[in-house]
């Protein structure tokens, strides 16, 4: 009768009553997780994702090619640049020897 | 065969003068409840309704059984707490109709409630629960009018039979 009796209260609560939802408390005692503003948390990472554009990407071998032909380029303009540059350093120097020369005299 | 003596017992009890008291208590629990219940479901916005500092009313819908335990979308097992709390509800009437004054009146509010809740696991496929007791963040179950009846008729049970059984 000892036993019996607090079963059968038991049962009749939990069957009759209908106290729940899904607050603090039901989620204790069914040993749920809960969601807490920890500091300490190791923030989870997104799951990896396609980009959008993934398909407009190139193949690795043919932008090697491309960036060496830009190399290339890039090395003859600056060569380009160099050349057209000289005479005006020639020119710098003949004012000087100009000045020069006045001076001299 | 003597299932169904007592059930013709039980049944010329229900109408006896003396039980009419212990009737109207669980007519009125019941009323009350479904007052209660009505009107929540009828009037209640999304966000919940602040009262106090302890009280909000937060309407939930609970498929499960005390404490949300049983809580799933299988309609075969809910059919069948259904149908567990039925003959609950049975028993104690059967209980109740065989006991004294007071075990009469204890019964009589437990079931009250219990009808409540059942009512609305056959109307709605769910009980409405929306008293949302709290101390700061901390949130106690969510219940009804009816859970209220229900342990307030657990506690004087308890109350009566082991602590004041002389």
């Amino acid at each position: 009768m000892k036993i019996i009796y607090p079963s059968f209260i038991l049962i009749i609560f939990l069957f009759t009553s209908s106290c729940g939802g899904f607050k603090e408390a039901g989620k204790v005692l069914r040993n749920e997780k809960t969601t807490s503003t920890d500091e300490f948390l190791v923030k989870k990472r997104d799951p990896l994702a396609l980009p959008p554009d993934y398909d407009k990407i190139p193949e690795p071998n043919s932008q090697n090619s491309d960036v060496k032909e830009e190399n290339k380029n890039k090395v003859k303009k600056i060569l380009q640049k160099s050349v057209e540059e000289k005479p005006s350093n020639n020119k710098t120097s003949s004012t000087e020897d100009s000045i020069l020369n006045k001076i001299k005299k | 065969m003597n299932f169904l003596k007592g059930f013709k017992e039980n049944k010329n009890k229900i109408f006896k003068k003396e039980n009419f008291y212990y009737l109207t208590i669980i007519i009125i629990i019941f009323t009350l409840d479904r007052i209660s219940k009505i009107q929540i479901i009828n009037n209640f916005n999304d966000t919940p309704y602040y009262l106090n500092d302890f009280i909000n009313l937060n309407l939930i819908w609970n498929i499960g059984i005390g404490f949300g335990f049983f809580s799933t979308d299988l309609s075969y097992l809910y059919n069948l707490i259904t149908l567990v709390i039925s003959v609950i509800i049975i028993i104690l009437l059967h209980i109740f109709l065989n006991s004294n004054i007071l075990d009469k009146l204890i019964y009589a509010i437990i079931i009250g409630g219990a009808l409540g809740n059942l009512c609305d696991r056959l109307v709605y496929k769910a009980v409405p629960d929306f008293i949302d007791l709290h101390y700061n963040n901390f949130h106690w179950f969510t219940f009804n009018i009816a859970d209220i009846f229900i342990s307030m008729g657990i506690i004087i049970f308890i109350i009566r039979n082991f602590f004041l059984k002389n």
